[in-house]
This record gives structure tokens, C-alpha cells and sequence, in this order.
């Protein structure tokens, strides 16, 4: 249906193209005008009129239209018949929509048939007046478009005007993405902190959401409040995700810092040439295969090996997952380091040698100082990636919010949490549900302050020595 | 003038960067207690000469070296010198001055350190005193040892360099064009200096200006293409070279 | 200490640092190796399954078929009965609890392979033909010699007297190794025996196209923008402070914004590649830019000025020069951001991506899972097969991966002029 849509839109600009183009043509042999341009700069000056609109509608129509066709549906139903008890808007608009696709299992009720009559009707409905309206709005493009072409209009400069505006708008995106983003975070957040405190979320201690399961939110009585209230401390999740991004660096700073010096400054050009996309590999691995490779092999040999020292470690220990997310970490950190290492002036280091001082004299005394703001600021994206590390965490690490600092034990983290609080069906009214957000937002926040930091102190530092 | 003890003595000195071959068959003999200059066109071989009497060409993988070079009658590429106590006896200034994103102090108190010449606070103090002092750099710097060596003027960065090379007190000073950086007033002041240290230290310079190969050297050597091609006294050089291609290239004829 | 007992701590420091390194890099190298060897020594069993030959005898009559039947008719038949009888006649004695264990050893879909194969040759109507039907996923594993077999009978999947006939089919040459079609035609199941990443595959077909569609356009023309149009004021800042951010925030918030504005603000459909790719395209878009924008600077000025200087506008200078010039490292930059977003699982979780979805998608409108999706689905099974078959999804992930680098590295050497 859409592409069909879309395609219409697709022909009318192709045809355009060719319309603007032979009418410039014309101008020349016909009113035996000079062009003031070539005339393919006519044919895209109409072209772009024609389809830029109408994709724009298009593309807005096409986002807005589920919305509005379910508030239209919902209301009918509503109208028309009582619901179920038992039964929320959205899980009867679900079934609605799944015996239009011909899919339907379960009781057919009256509401889902008066439901899915008025939404054939309005999807046809729908389907007519958007293509009526695109095409319309093509037209007019087109026209106006077609009126500046028989004028000789300067259709270069006219199209370079539209290509930057263009080009603008597509670099926009980033900033729409971000407060997308913010604004779906928050959106959810306000109502968490509308209904449990905010001090509480973030200094308290106890973390057992599923206390506050399947109820709304803007209907909790005051006795249920005081029992949910102390459900959502968030201290354990942080304190856990800190624990794992911990006993992941001191796996991958170590390990990626020297293989970072020693391709930098020791390794040959040809062993550094294979050495390093080999290392890059690991950073090129999904990460659900290094949370598979945890929970199947790490996980349960970490296990076996605290019994045999007489240990009781937990099969979803801490440990494992911080280990296999440090090698994760560790292209990170070593290519990272191995740029800022290798951005260091070589004459830094021919100072250094002339008066006697040994490769390793060099690199610890000269190179490593002289780079340490880029390594900082490698280490502390590597520990942003850590944070928010999902996967990983998610199948090796416990679920249990346990405050803990005994790396044997399990412990979850934030990412975890997000994951467990939305797999499965949301209602997005539970203040369990708005709570993932909440957790999403304070990850957003801390990673986009280490992020911003790590950018600025590495930009800085390449600079220094550009 | 009575000839010197020789210092450093070339035969068949050739370097290979991979493939391409950067010096032929340099023989060459350096007196003792004087500044030889080594002047020729870019690309001659003069910088790579100088790199081999440190084995500073260490650093580059791809390059080579056969013959021999001898310092003090020993040869520097044999397996059993060692390359850190090599360079301690021969100190380099590059051309591009290079302090160290340190303080002045610790740009000097480095080499001293490394080598452990010192044995405590007092005596590294009075070592730094002096090399400042030899680089004629004490008495503009003496109230603001701690600031970054990166603070100074060009001029400065240079002289802190040569105290740095003096501080490991090296027999020989290598110095690969250090004024090309440099504004004529730090120049003059930096040749002056070279005509100090040529008390103590045997000094080799290249050089891309003749005059300036006139005012400090005693002996002055030509390559070209790679090749010695003329070498003797500073004064017998520029006067009556005996090569015509050293004469082209000292009459400006070309270079 | 003498100069000389100085002079070797000191290289003994040296010798010291210099092995860190190495054994690092080493370290580094060996968990590369170790993880693909732990990964592919488990699923390159999942290739191939188990069948069992069984000889079938197509009776019209126990399949109540007409005397002429239509492909409708055999299709629309109950083969149940026959597929009993098949399998039992397996058993030279018959005893009812026999049976019930035979019928344990093949598939539980065991009948609907005997249909189609009559669909397939319909004039097999009253004759008999040696069929081989798979296995179910205990004699999957016990063949392929996955199962401890001197265990006690109680921890065992198979009881001794499934062993006995197992073995009396092995030894009758019955029991074979097959190619596991399933593994790549069939969508998710809970018998690992027909579990296959049919669907994952499709879905993560669908959703990386669709992310392609949408990231790589707005990717190339932001960068140009950014790189040879925008102005140095607030604005071109902030857009840059963003997309260098957006390329660090974790994927995860990805999944966040998809559900919260794509599914819970625009009512898009659940668990659709449509949205799966809507939003690794706003994940992508600023891992595409950073590398184009690198691209087209690479690109050195004097082009674009030798462009200018025969009277080209700006435009022309960048679209017919710049813009060419650098499409060998902005391809492979795309590639390797499309890579990343194939591997991508986190925010797939939270558009509910992660389905039990059996069907086939047919469109992106239709409910899929994607590749690594199905590593974390089937990853939470305890059986033997599904570990198998783990390994081996990620088999084929990598693979893809692999390939995928391989192209946007290949590009770049190949075709990328370097700049003097």
C-alpha cells in the first residue's frame, strides 16, 4: 500500500524530471530564448518541487497514521459496545488489529467484529485521502515548479538552494534524534517520579519492582504506595553496574594499554600490520556472543573451579561477566592507545634516546606522560561502553539486586534491569515499566557526561600535537 | 694549528633505507675538541650520516648499515656495545627544537636520572645549574625551572636542548641543522655557544648555510648525492676548494 | 651500585616491559582464538541432523483417500495413522509400550514429513517407499555422541530400551546423518530437532535494508553538509557535539527511544523488522557520519579548487569531484556501521524483537526476530540442541560479519586514493 504510495511519488518526479527538461528545451528553440543554465538543472529544479513535498507529507502521514487510526477505532468500539472486564484498550485494540490480518486465535467477541469493521473502513478511508492529497500536493509542486521553469528562471542556483537546505535538514536528524531521545526518557520519568520520590529511586537501597506489578499508576492508593515505595531504591543496580565496568577495566586497561605500547612502539610494520585487525576482531563481535560465551563457558568454569578450591561461586558471578566484558573492552583500549601513542611526536622520543635513555625508559618517562590525556580519554569512552554494556551483563549476570562487593557472588546492573523490566508485553501505565525509564534516563545521563568529557580531552589533546 | 687525536674514523660507510641506498662508501676522520660541519644539498646523506654515530637509525626498521664506524678505535655497530651507553657519550640536538612536555628541571634532570650520574638532590641541582650555565640558558631561566620547557622561546627551546645533551656529559655533540628553526638573533647566539663547548665536547653540525659553516668550524665536509665528495679544513674549503663540484655548490652555483 | 650493574637492571627493565607487552598481546590473541574455537567446535554439529528410514506404505484406504484423489485431497488427509503404523512396523514384535517409545524417537512432526513427501511425488499412492524422517533431539544427540550413555536410567533422556532399539537400527544401517535443512528453512520451534533461523534470517534481512534505506542517504548528506557546506557558527557546533555523543550513547537507549516514541507515541506495529530497522538507522546514523565526514576530508582542497577555478559553483565542485573521490572509504564506513547494527541486540529486546515467532515474515510489516535475537532466545534453552544450534546461529552471524568487513576493508584498500 505504501510503497505503492511511494512509488507513484517516484514516477511523477521521473516524469517531472523530463517535463522541466524538454520545456527549458523548448524555451530556446521555440521563444529562441538563451537558458541561463543548463537544462537538466530544469528538469531537477521540477523533479525536487514535485517529490520533496510529497515525500515530506509522505513520510509524516505515514508516522502519524497508526496513532490517529487507533484513536479513531478505540473510540468507535467505545462507543458502541461495553469491554470486557479485565480487558485494556490496547490489548482489544491488539486483537482488533490481528483479525483484520486474518491471524486471529481466541473468542471472537462483538466488540473485536464492530472493531475491525470500523477499521477496514478507516484504513480505506485512510489509504484514499493520503494518496488523493499526496498527489495533489505533487501537483501543485509541480505546477508552481513548472510556471518558474517557462519564466528561465536561474534554475542551478534555485536548485542548490533546495540541495542545501537539504543537506541541513539531514544533519538535523542528529539533534531530533538526542531530543528524541530525551524526550522519551523524560516523558516516562516525570510520571515514575510523579508517583515514587525521587530521593527514594536514587538512595534507596532495596530494588524489587516486581512488588509493584500490573498497577496503574495514576491510581495507587495511599496503602499501596507506602508498600511499592520502598521498591524502587536504585543503589544496588548503580552499585553493581560499577562493580562489573570495575573488574572490566582492570581486565582491559591492563591487557589493551601494553598490547597498545607494544604495537605502537616495539611490533614490527608487518606484525602490527596482522596483529592489529586480529585484536579488532573482538571488538567486532556482537555482543550477545561474548553474553552466550559467558553464561555457557565462563560462567559455569569460574563454577567448577571455586568447588574445587572449596568456593561457592555463583554460576552468574559478577566476575564472569566483568572478565568477558574486559575482553570485550580491550580493542578499545588498545587501538585507542595505540592512535594517541602513535600521535606522540617522534622527536619527543629521539630526544629521549640521544641522551641514552632505553625503549622502555622512553615510553614510561616521555610517550606515556606526553599521551596520558588521549589514554585518559580512551579509558573513560572504553568505561562508558562498559556501563552500558547490555548483553552481556544481561545473560551472565544475576538478576537478583544484591549490594554486594564479593566478585563470587551475582549481581545485576542497570542495563540488566532495563532489559527485564520491558522483555514481554508493557503496559506503559505501571509505575514498573515507567521505572525502566527512569533507569534508562540516569544511564543516559552518566554516559553522555563521560562521553562528553573523553571527546573533549582527546580533542584537545590531538591538537596539541597537529 | 697542531692536528688533534681522532675522535671518530668512517671506512666504507654505507646506509640503505630498504631498497634505496642513502650513502656510499663515506670515509671520514673527526678530530677531537672541534666543530666539523657537514653542508651539502637537501637529501645528501648529511642528516643520515650523523643519525649513524649515535645509531639513531636504530629507530628505522627498513634501514642498514655496512662498514664500519669507529669511536675512540672501537667499532659502534659491534654486537657488544651497548646502544644506551653509546648515546650517553654522544649527545644529539635535532633541528627542530624538542623539549620534553616536562618542566625545565625535569627536562634535564632526565638524562642524569636515567643514567644515575647523580647521587642526590644537591648534586642533580648543581649538574643542572651547570649544564644551564654551558648553554648559556642559566641566567634566563634560573627563576622559572618548574615552568613547561614547552614555554620558552624557539631560541631557548634549542639552548634547553643542548643542556640536556650536555647534561649526560657526553664526549660529542651531534647537531643536525639546529638553527634551521631558528631567527638569526637565537642563531648567533646559539653559534656562539658552539664556539664555548668546542672547549670541551667534539662537535659535528650540519648545516644548510655556508656562513654559518664558515663562522664556527674547523673542518667542513661535502657530500652530494649520498657521497663525500670533498673534505678538510673549514678555511682551505671555502677558499680554494679542490673539487669543482664543491665549488658550484659554495659559489651558489647550485643546491 | 657500579655504572655497569646499573647499566643491566636497566636492561633487565627493559627486557621486563617489553614482555608485558607481548604477553599481552598474546593474551589478547589467544581469548580471539579461544572464543571462536568454543563457538564453532559446538554448533558445526547443528549442520546436520539425524534421520531415521522408515518404510512407508502410501494405503489409500487408512488415509481415506477417493479412488482418484486431487493434490487437494492428499493434502487435506490425516497421516497420523499412517505414520504410526509405518514407524511401528520398524519393531518386528509389536507390545503397545514399544510403541510409545518409538514414536519418541522421531520428531513430533514426523507425519507432516511423510505428507509432503507424497505431495511432492503423488503417484506414490498405494506403494511403499523407504522414507528417511528425522529424528527427535535425544537420538539427534545420542548419535551425534553427545550423550554420556553409561549414566544412570533415570538421568537419562533415553531409557534403556530406546538404547536397545537405537542400537538395533544403527545396526541395521537405518539411522543416518543428513544435511539439516530445517536449520535454515524453518522458523523458531520448541523441538530443537525443527528449530531453524528461517525467520531470524529474514528479519534480519528485512531490518538491516531498511536501516540501509534510511541511515545511508541522511549519513552521506549530513557529512557533506557538515564537511564542505555549514557554516563555523553555534549551530554546526551543537549538530557536531550531538553526533559524536549520539555515537557513544549505549545501544540500548536506542531501544529505549524506539519504544517509548516508535511503538508507545506512534503505535507502529510490535516486533517488526520495520521498527527493529527505524531504529538501528538512528543508531547508525552517527557511526556512518564520523567516518564520511573523515572520508571527504581526506580528500585533499586542491581538487575542490581545481573544480573551482574552471568556474564549477560549489555544488558541482562537491558532487562531481568530492563527493566520488571519497565513496570508497564512506562505503566502507556504511558497511561497517550496517555490520554493527547486525549484531545489534539490546535495543531489539525492547521492541519486542525477541519473539517466539514461528511463520516466515513475508514483509518487514510482519512479526520477525533477527539473528542475534535468536542467539539470546534459544541461549536461555537448557537442551543440548538448542546449544548446538546457538553456536550455530552465531556461526552464521560472524560469517556475515566477517564478509561484511571484509568488503568495507577491501574497498578502502582497493579503491582509496592516498593523499600526498
Amino acid at each position: 500500500m505504501n510503497l505503492g504510495i511511494f512509488t507513484a511519488i517516484l514516477l511523477f518526479c521521473i516524469f517531472s524530471y523530463f517535463f522541466g527538461q524538454t520545456t527549458a528545451k523548448k524555451l530556446v528553440t521555440n521563444q529562441n530564448l538563451k537558458l541561463k543554465t543548463l537544462p537538466t538543472y530544469y528538469g531537477y529544479f521540477v523533479a525536487l518541487w514535485c517529490g520533496i513535498p510529497s515525500l515530506i507529507l509522505f513520510a509524516v502521514w505515514s508516522l502519524f497514521e497508526p496513532t490517529i487510526i487507533k484513536t479513531i477505532v478505540v473510540g468507535k468500539v467505545l462507543s458502541a459496545s461495553q469491554i470486557e472486564a479485565g480487558l485494556t484498550t490496547n490489548l482489544i485494540y491488539q486483537k482488533i488489529l490481528s483479525y483484520s490480518a486474518g491471524n486471529f486465535t481466541g473468542d471472537l467477541t462483538d466488540t473485536i467484529k464492530i472493531g475491525a469493521l470500523a477499521y477496514a473502513k478507516i484504513t480505506s478511508l485512510a489509504y484514499k485521502a493520503k494518496l488523493a492529497s499526496i498527489l495533489s500536493l505533487a501537483s501543485i509542486g509541480f505546477i508552481y515548479a513548472f510556471n518558474k521553469v517557462s519564466k528561465n528562471n536561474n534554475a542551478r542556483n534555485d536548485v542548490e538552494n533546495i540541495l542545501k537546505w537539504l543537506l541541513f535538514s539531514s544533519s538535523v536528524i542528529a539533534i531530533l534524534t538526542t531530543l528524541g531521545i530525551i524526550f522519551s526518557l523524560l516523558f516516562e520519568s516525570i510520571k515514575f517520579f510523579s508517583s515514587i520520590n525521587i530521593f527514594d529511586f536514587l538512595f534507596g537501597t532495596n530494588w524489587s519492582p516486581q512488588k509493584a506489578f500490573v498497577r496503574d499508576a495514576s491510581a495507587i492508593t495511599a496503602e499501596e504506595y507506602l508498600e511499592i515505595k520502598d521498591a524502587f531504591g536504585s543503589v544496588p543496580l548503580f552499585a553493581g553496574t560499577a562493580f562489573i565496568a570495575l573488574i572490566a577495566m582492570c581486565v582491559a586497561v591492563p591487557i589493551g594499554l601494553f598490547s597498545g605500547i607494544y604495537l605502537a612502539e616495539y611490533a614490527s610494520y608487518k606484525s602490527r600490520r596482522t596483529i592489529k585487525p586480529i585484536i579488532e576482531i573482538l571488538a567486532g563481535i556482537p555482543t550477545v556472543v561474548y553474553g552466550f560465551f559467558a553464561a555457557l563457558t565462563v560462567g559455569p568454569f569460574f563454577r567448577e573451579f571455586g568447588e574445587s578450591l572449596g568456593l561457592n561461586v555463583s554460576s552468574e558471578s559478577a566476575l564472569a561477566a566483568g572478565l568477558v566484558m574486559g575482553i570485550m573492552i580491550i580493542p578499545y583500549v588498545s587501538s585507542l592507545s595505540d592512535d594517541v601513542i602513535n600521535a606522540v611526536p617522534q622527536s619527543l622520543r629521539e630526544g629521549s634516546y640521544a641522551v641514552g635513555a632505553t625503549k622502555s625508559e622512553t615510553i614510561k618517562k616521555v610517550v606515556f606522560p606526553a599521551a596520558l590525556p588521549g589514554i585518559i580519554g580512551s579509558i573513560l569512552l572504553a568505561v562508558s561502553r562498559a556501563i552500558g554494556e547490555t548483553m552481556i551483563v544481561v545473560m551472565a549476570a544475576g538478576l537478583a539486586a544484591n549490594l554486594t562487593i564479593n566478585p563470587l557472588e551475582s549481581t545485576t546492573t542497570v542495563t540488566t534491569q532495563i532489559v527485564m523490566l520491558l522483555v514481554g508485553d508493557q503496559e506503559f501505565d505501571s509505575p514498573k515499566t515507567q521505572s525502566a525509564f527512569a533507569l534508562g534516563l540516569t544511564l543516559f545521563l552518566v554516559t553522555l557526561v563521560l562521553n562528553y568529557i573523553a571527546l573533549r580531552v582527546v580533542k584537545k589533546y590531538r591538537e596539541k600535537y597537529d | 694549528m697542531k692536528e688533534r687525536k681522532i675522535k671518530i674514523k668512517t671506512e666504507n660507510l654505507e646506509v640503505y633505507y630498504g631498497e634505496k641506498q642513502a650513502l656510499f662508501d663515506v670515509n671520514l676522520e673527526i678530530h677531537e675538541k672541534e666543530v666539523t660541519a657537514l653542508i651539502g644539498p637537501s637529501g645528501c646523506g648529511k642528516s643520515t650520516f650523523i643519525r649513524c654515530i649515535n645509531r639513531m637509525n636504530d629507530v628505522i626498521d627498513i634501514c642498514k648499515i655496512k662498514g664500519s664506524i669507529e669511536i675512540d678505535g672501537k667499532n659502534i655497530n659491534h654486537k657488544s656495545i651497548d646502544v644506551v651507553r653509546l648515546r650517553e657519550k654522544v649527545g644529539m640536538v635535532f633541528q627542530k627544537p624538542n623539549p620534553f612536555p616536562k618542566s625545565i628541571y625535569d627536562n634535564i634532570a632526565y638524562g642524569p636520572k636515567i643514567h644515575g650520574i647523580t647521587k642526590n638532590k644537591g648534586e642533580l641541582d648543581n649538574l643542572i645549574e651547570n649544564s644551564l650555565r654551558k648553554a648559556a640558558l642559566w641566567n634566563e631561566v634560573k627563576d622559572r625551572l618548574h615552568e613547561p620547557g614547552t614555554s620558552l622561546s624557539g631560541g631557548q627551546q634549542q639552548r634547553l636542548c643542548i643542556a640536556r645533551a650536555i647534561s649526560v656529559n657526553p664526549e660529542i655533540i651531534l647537531m643536525d641543522e639546529p638553527c634551521s628553526a631558528l631567527d638569526p638573533i637565537a642563531t648567533a647566539k646559539i653559534e656562539e655557544l658552539i664556539d664555548e663547548l668546542r672547549e670541551t665536547y667534539t662537535i659535528i653540525i650540519v648545516t644548510h648555510s655556508m656562513a654559518q659553516a664558515v663562522r664556527v668550524s674547523q673542518k667542513t665536509g661535502f657530500f652530494h648525492l649520498g657521497k663525500l665528495i670533498e673534505f678538510g679544513t673549514t678555511e682551505k674549503m671555502f677558499k680554494n676548494p679542490s673539487n669543482n663540484m664543491t665549488q658550484d655548490y659554495i659559489t651558489g652555483r647550485f643546491g | 651500585m657500579t655504572k655497569d650493574q646499573r647499566i643491566k637492571k636497566r636492561h633487565r627493565a627493559e627486557a621486563r616491559f617489553k614482555l608485558y607487552g607481548l604477553v599481552s598481546i598474546i593474551l589478547a590473541l589467544t581469548f580471539v582464538g579461544f572464543l571462536v574455537f568454543t563457538i564453532f567446535s559446538k554448533g558445526s554439529d547443528a549442520f546436520s541432523k539425524t534421520t531415521i528410514k522408515v518404510n512407508v506404505s502410501f494405503n489409500a484406504e487408512i488415509l481415506s483417500l477417493p479412488s482418484n484423489p486431487s493434490l487437494e485431497d492428499i493434502q487435506d488427509a490425516d497421516y497420523y495413522d499412517l505414520a504410526l503404523e509405518s514407524i511401528n512396523k520398524l519393531l518386528l514384535t509389536s507390545n503397545p509400550d514399544d510403541e510409545k517409545l518409538l514414536k519418541k524417537l522421531f520428531s513430533p512432526d514426523f507425519d507432516l514429513e511423510i505428507k509432503n513427501y507424497l505431495v511432492k511425488n503423488p503417484d506414490l499412492i498405494n506403494q511403499t517407499q523407504d522414507i528417511n524422517l528425522t529424528s527427535s533431539d535425544d537420538i539427534d544427540q545420542l548419535f551425534k555422541g553427545n550423550f554420556p550413555r553409561d549414566i544412570p536410567e533415570d538421568r537419562r533422556q533415553v531409557n534403556d530400551r530406546q538404547l536397545e532399539i537405537f542400537d538395533e537400527l544403527v545396526a541395521q544401517d537405518k539411522i543416518q546423518k543428513k544435511f539439516n535443512n530445517y536449520f535454515f528453512t524453518n522458523g523458531d520451534s520448541r523441538d530443537p530437532e525443527l528449530a531453524g533461523i528461517g525467520a531470524s534470517l529474514l528479519g534480519s534481512f528485512f531490518s538491516v535494508v531498511i536501516c540501509l534505506i534510511l541511515s545511508f542517504p541522511i549519513a552521506i548528506l549530513a557529512s557533506i553538509y557538515l564537511e564542505e557546506f555549514a557554516p563555523k557558527n553555534k549551530i554546526t557546533d551543537f549538530i557536531e557535539i550531538n553526533i559524536n555523543n549520539l555515537a557513544a550513547v549505549p545501544s540500548i537507549v536506542y531501544g529505549l527511544l524506539g519504544l517509548g516514541i516508535l511503538l508507545g507515541f506512534m503505535n507502529f506495529p510490535r516486533s517488526t523488522p520495520l521498527v527493529a530497522g527505524i531504529t538501528l538507522a538512528l543508531m547508525t546514523l552517527p557511526r556512518i557520519i564520523i567516518p564520511c565526514r573523515a572520508s571527504l576530508k581526506a580528500v585533499p582542497p586542491s581538487i575542490r579548487e581545481g573544480a573551482l577555478a574552471v568556474g564549477a559553483s560549489k555544488f558541482q565542485s562537491v558532487f562531481h569531484h568530492v563527493v566520488p573521490l571519497s565513496l570508497p572509504g564512506t562505503l566502507s564506513g556504511t558497511i561497517i556501521g550496517l555490520a554493527q547494527a547486525l549484531g545489534e541486540t539490546a535495543p531489539l529486546i525492547l521492541i519486542g524483537m525477541v519473539a517466539f515467532v514461528v511463520d516466515i515474515p513475508g514483509s518487514p510489516i510482519d512479526p520477525a526476530s533477527s539473528l542475534p535475537a535468536q542467539v539470546y532466545l534459544w541461549s536461555e534453552s537448557a537442551e543440548r540442541g538448542f546449544v548446538e544450534k546457538t553456536s550455530a546461529t552465531i556461526m552464521i552471524l560472524l560469517t556475515f560479519l566477517i564478509v561484511m568487513n571484509f568488503i568495507a576493508v577491501y574497498l578502502r584498500q582497493k579503491f582509496e586514493k592516498k593523499w600526498n
